[in-house]
Order: C-alpha cells, then structure tokens, then sequence
C-alpha cells in the first residue's frame, strides 16, 4: 500500500451501535488538529488511537473499546485520508457486587452499588455497605471529571469506618463527609479537600492503659488539605526508573470542629536501574504535627513508626513513645531506606511467573518522638537524630498486580530502644505502600 | 450521672481516704462501664459504686463492718430503693420532661462540644434514656406520678432517718453517702422548677441530715485534700 499520508485528522465522534440508542451525550475526544502541511505517519495515527482508547477505557464506562482504522471511504472522503472508528460497548447502567469477608474473628457481608455513568459524563456513583458481626461501615461517594479532561475532577464522600489497632488497645470510629479536588498543573498533581469527621476512640481492651483511656470520647475535626504528587515513575510497584515526590499538609481547626493542628508530610522515592535487571531505590518519609492552641495532639492525629511496610525488623507500628505496652504515636518523624531488587538467583520461570518475584536487600532508618515546640529547630533535628532505629537484611517480594506487594523477609533489627517491640527474624508484610 | 458523683465522693470522704477529683468532659467515656464516676487508683480503674465499696473493702477499708446481717440486709433494700425511685426519677426529669430537656440539658449535656458534635450526642443520649425508661415502664408516667413517687420515697427514708444523725445510728454507712448523693444533687441541680426540691425539702430531718454531711465532711476538707478542677461547671452550694 505504501505511505499513507493523512493530511488532517477530523475530531473523533463516538460511533457504536449501542451509545446512540441509550440516549447518552456524544463526547468528543480533542485530538490535535495537525496543519495541513505537516505529514504524518501511519505509525502516528495508530499511537494516537492507542492514546484515545487508554483514555476512553480510564473513563470507567465502557466496557471495550475497539479501534478500527481504515481508508476513508464515502462521497466527502479525504484523498489520504483515514477513518478512525472507535466501537465501544458501555458497562451496565448499575453493577453490583456481594462479597463476604472473614478475618480476625470477624464475618462481614459487603454489599457494594455502582452508577458508571449516572448523568452521561462518567459521573461515577458508588456506594459500599459492610455489615459484620462487631462491626458495620458503610460509604457512598460521588466522583465527577470534567468533561474532555479527566485529571480534573473532583468527589464528594460519605463515610463511617471503624478500625481497631491493637498495638495502641484503640478503636476508632469515624463518620465523615468530605470533598476533594483534583487538577494537574504542569507535571504535578494537586488535590484540594475539605474534611469533617466524627471521631469516637474507645478503649479495645480493659487492660488498656490510662493514657490511652484518656484519650476515648468524641471529637470532631475539620480540616482543609493540600497534597502534590509529581510521579515520574514507570510503576507505582516495584519501579525500574523514575522518581515520586509527594507532599501533603493539612490544617484542621479554622472551618469549625474541636481539633486544631497543621500537619505536614513528604514521601519522596528515586529509583535507578543498575547492570543485570536489578534496581536501586532510595526512599525517604517524614512528617511534623503541630498542635495549634493549648490542646494537646489527639492519639488518632500523631503519626505511627514501625511494621512490615515501614522500617523492617519492628512490630507493627511499635515504635516510640508508649505506655503500658501502648503505643501513642509521635508528633514528629522520619524514616528512610535503601533497596537493592535484583530477580531471583537462577531466574526460574523467567519470562512468567518467575518475573513476578525479586529478591530484595534492604537497609532501613527511622525515628519516631514528640518534639519540645518551645526549642528551636537545632533542638527538633537534635532530637530526631538521637535513638536512631534502624534495621537491614534480605526478602523476597511479590508483586500483586499493578496495586499491592507482599514480601517476606529476614531481618536484623538495630538500635532497639527501650520500650519498642520488634520482630527479629523472618517477618511478613503485605500492603500498597512500603518504604 | 452527678448525683453518682456525689455519692461516691461522699463514701469516700467517710472512709478518710486522701482523694483528688478531677472533672474531664470524656469522663463517661473513660470509664470501663460507661458509668461515672470512677476512681483511678494506680494503674487500675474501678467504676460505679458496688465495684468502688467491694474495692476499697479489699484494701481494708468498710464502713459496714460494724452491722449485723439484719442491719445489713436492710440497708441493701434501701439502697435499692432509693436506686430505683431516686435515680430514675432524676434520670426521667432531666431527659423526658421536654421543657427541661431543651432548656437545660441539651446545653449543658452538649457544651464542652462544636456544632454539630452536641446536638448529635444529645439527642444520641436522650434516645437511651427514653428507652430505658420505656423498658422499665416510666415512659407513661406523668410528671406528676413521678414526683409523687419521690415523695414516697423521702417519707420512708425521713421515717427510716428518724432523729439520728446517721441511717444505722452514730456511724455513718454507704446508705448515708448514697442517700446524700442524691438528695443533695436534688437539692441543688438548677432546674426550670422547684418542685423536686420542694418535696425533699418537706421533709426536715432529711435537709438537715443533707446540711450535717455536707459541713461534716466537704467543707472542712475543702482546703487540704480536696481539689477540685472542673471543665464544665453546673455546680451550686446547698440551700439557695
């Protein structure tokens, strides 16, 4: 056939059998219009329709989106030119799910509804109902992109969420509404989010401690925040290259409620591909709370340390200050790693199963207090430097997905202080976000 | 419950025990029953008054030691008594008589919390009571039904009381810290009415029974081992 030159791409209508006759809106999807002068490829038209069905797909409302490229055809047919059709079958006007869960002496029945596309711009309405036998939750929310770009968007959530934390003897319960923002501004990402929850900590235990026992009752926070993400990353799991920077501050106290503090934290992540397919990854955390007024922090704000997915080698979240056997959390800290991943020795089940695996040599720092707000900012790094606890040694982790890793290793906890818990030897961790 | 506050700190007080009364708004929520109040003594924690009294027993301190198990037995049945009819009646003034209800305790229930957190609880609170009131057979009762049974109740404590300083003669005994608690607390909550503390106050060796603990063993503890830091405050002294 040779060259085909195509000397201007049309916008692309919605065409499919099925869109039509549901009475929904035709969206366009702005492609560049390129000037008649410039030629384009055949290999470009091919990565722009790739580009327009990843999007149409991340809409969430369609079930399958095909694309069909041809030659034009027809009485207004451009001489080189190409018809792009894009054939789309939508989701179901309302989805459902029934799942049960069982786990930690607990049944629960979850019920969940889904609206795809409600009003006809992939408004998104979603609601969730858990129902167990010491606990229920339930939260219903409502999510809107602005039509053509997706990035901005923004949801509206209803929520109650119960958790128990047994490292603390705590139980918490919140119901809350909140909304947030989204919109990308250059490379980044921000989200704006007003916040208003009802908080009830409750003692899990008689034996809990008094510290802990003071801290139960209600209290209700509203707070407005602010996170940025720039995210250069190939993967969010197990990255080869690229780096992620967030960072996310809150201010409670101004728009009403009991609760007052700003509370600022960062996570940055720098990944680097090294010789035989292993990769280096550096991490860092840290976050401060400050109190604002004379009210002291509550145990449910203060930031926790330690556990499988932060610094190895500790209990889950049994890091710092404590009492009786309770952690309190701190108002301040920071944690910082080193990974070397390399695949597996001897690479079984390359270029399958195998790939999912790597083994992993870790080296991990952190350090978790309450800071003196009195003292200057030589005295906070002061602090922070002091009780380092750190930890290093070797695992393999799996990879979930696109969302979650598991990893077993064995580690050597170090620096131990005084009233930590730790978990020397063979530990387990699952979850979506490790340091 | 204040009047439960009351009558703990008064027990107390009579067994000579050095304590320090602290008010905190999450007071009820601290406690391990749900109860106020509670005494935190090293590191346990012991709520309600049966629990406090076997407590304090245990660490060799009773009041009723010198009774015999007549005496002993007719203190527990005025005990309950006045539980059942004080207690209640209190409960049922302060959460399902609507006028009190909206002028009085919502506020004061909901003080030491922001819009929207106090009306929430307050009427989270409210619901609970009048189903317990609606489960032990209160709910119909009228206001007047209800004072009525107070007065009841305080005649046959006045005829119990007699002329002696104490329910079971010169000692004081949980009966006397539990018939203090309430009686005092009746005496002077501020409410839109008179009328309960009229009906107590019918009955004058009841009043001046109130009067000779109170000066017994409040206000000469006062200074030393007393002290007393309150958030949300509603108190008045005796006798307005």
């Amino acid at each position: 056939m040779g060259t085909v030159h195509a000397r201007s791409l049309e916008p692309l209508p919605m065409a499919g059998p099925d869109f039509g006759a549901l009475g929904e809106e035709t969206e366009l999807v702005e492609v560049e219009p390129e000037t008649k002068q410039e030629i384009l490829e055949n290999k470009d038209v091919m990565r722009k329709s790739h580009e327009a069905r990843e999007r149409l797909l991340r809409l969430g409302i369609f079930r399958q989106v095909d694309v069909l490229i041809d030659t034009c055809q027809g009485d207004d047919a451009l001489p080189n030119g190409l018809d792009v059709t894009f054939e789309v079958t939508e989701l179901r006007r309302l989805t459902g799910s029934y799942n049960t869960m069982v786990g930690n002496n607990e049944g629960s029945m979850v019920l969940g509804l889904k609206f795809p596309n409600l009003f006809g711009r992939a408004e998104k309405v979603t609601f969730q109902f858990s129902y167990g036998t010491k606990e229920t939750s339930y939260g219903l929310s409502f999510f809107k992109p602005r039509p053509g770009n997706f990035e901005r968007n923004f949801s509206v959530n209803v929520y109650k969420v119960t958790g128990q934390f047994p490292w603390s003897s705590l139980r918490e319960t919140d119901r809350g509404v909140s909304t947030e923002f989204n919109f990308p501004v250059w490379k980044t990402n921000h989200t704006l989010k007003w916040e208003g929850v009802w908080r009830e900590l409750g003692c899990l235990a008689r034996t809990a401690s008094f510290s802990v026992r003071e801290e139960s009752g209600h209290s209700l926070k509203s707070s407005l925040s602010h996170a940025m993400v720039i995210d250069s990353r190939n993967s969010s799991i197990l990255p080869k290259r690229g780096a992620l920077l967030k960072i996310n501050q809150e201010l409670a106290g101004y728009t009403g409620g009991d609760v007052s503090f700003l509370k600022e934290d960062f996570e940055f992540q720098l990944n680097k591909q090294l010789l035989w397919d292993s990769v280096i990854s550096t991490s860092v955390w840290g976050g401060m709370l400050v109190p604002i007024g004379d009210k002291p922090s509550s145990i449910a704000d203060r930031f926790y340390l330690g556990g499988p997915t932060s610094v190895r080698g500790f209990s889950m979240y049994s890091i710092g200050p404590q009492s009786e056997g309770d952690y309190l959390g701190g108002e301040a800290y920071w944690a910082g790693g080193v990974h070397l991943y390399t695949p597996l020795p001897f690479r079984p089940g390359r270029g399958g199963f195998g790939d999912l695996f790597r083994t992993h040599f870790f080296l991990n720092a952190g350090n978790l207090c309450n800071l003196n707000y009195g003292d200057g900012p030589r005295a906070h790094l002061q602090r922070l430097a002091e009780c380092i606890r750190w930890s290093y040694g070797a695992g393999i982790v799996l990879r979930l997905g696109n969302i979650a890793r598991l990893e077993l290793n064995y580690c050597f906890p170090m620096g131990v202080q005084a009233g930590d818990r730790i978990c020397d030897g063979v530990q387990f961790g699952a979850g979506i976000r490790f340091l | 419950m204040y009047s439960d506050g009351i009558t703990d700190l008064a027990f107390l007080q009579m067994c000579n025990l050095p304590i320090r009364v602290i008010c905190r708004a999450n007071a009820e929520y601290m406690s391990p029953s749900g109860k106020v109040p509670f005494i935190h003594v090293g590191n346990q924690v012991v709520s309600e008054l049966g629990p406090i009294v076997q407590f304090v027993k245990a660490k060799g301190h009773s009041l009723s030691d010198g009774l015999d198990e007549v005496q002993k037995a007719e203190m527990k049945a005025y005990m309950e008594l006045v539980n059942n009819m004080l207690l209640t009646a209190e409960l049922y003034l302060q959460w399902c008589d609507d006028v009190t209800v909206e002028e009085i305790t919502h506020p004061r229930y909901g003080s030491p919390y922001p819009w929207p957190l106090n009306r929430i609880l307050s009427y989270q609170k409210q619901w609970e009571v009048r189903r317990k009131m609606k489960a032990i057979g209160w709910a119909g009762k009228t206001l007047e039904q209800v004072l009525e049974d107070v007065d009841q109740c305080c005649q046959a404590l006045s005829q119990r009381l007699g002329t002696q300083p104490y329910f079971f003669n010169k000692q004081p005994t949980e009966l006397d810290a539990l018939v203090f608690g309430h009686l005092f607390t009746i005496l002077t909550t501020q409410l839109i009415t008179d009328e309960l503390s009229e009906k107590v106050k019918n009955y004058s060796n009841l009043t001046a029974f109130c009067r000779r603990i109170e000066q017994q063993y409040f206000e000469g503890h006062d200074k030393d081992s007393c002290t007393v830091s309150v958030q949300s405050s509603k108190k008045s002294s005796l006798l307005k």
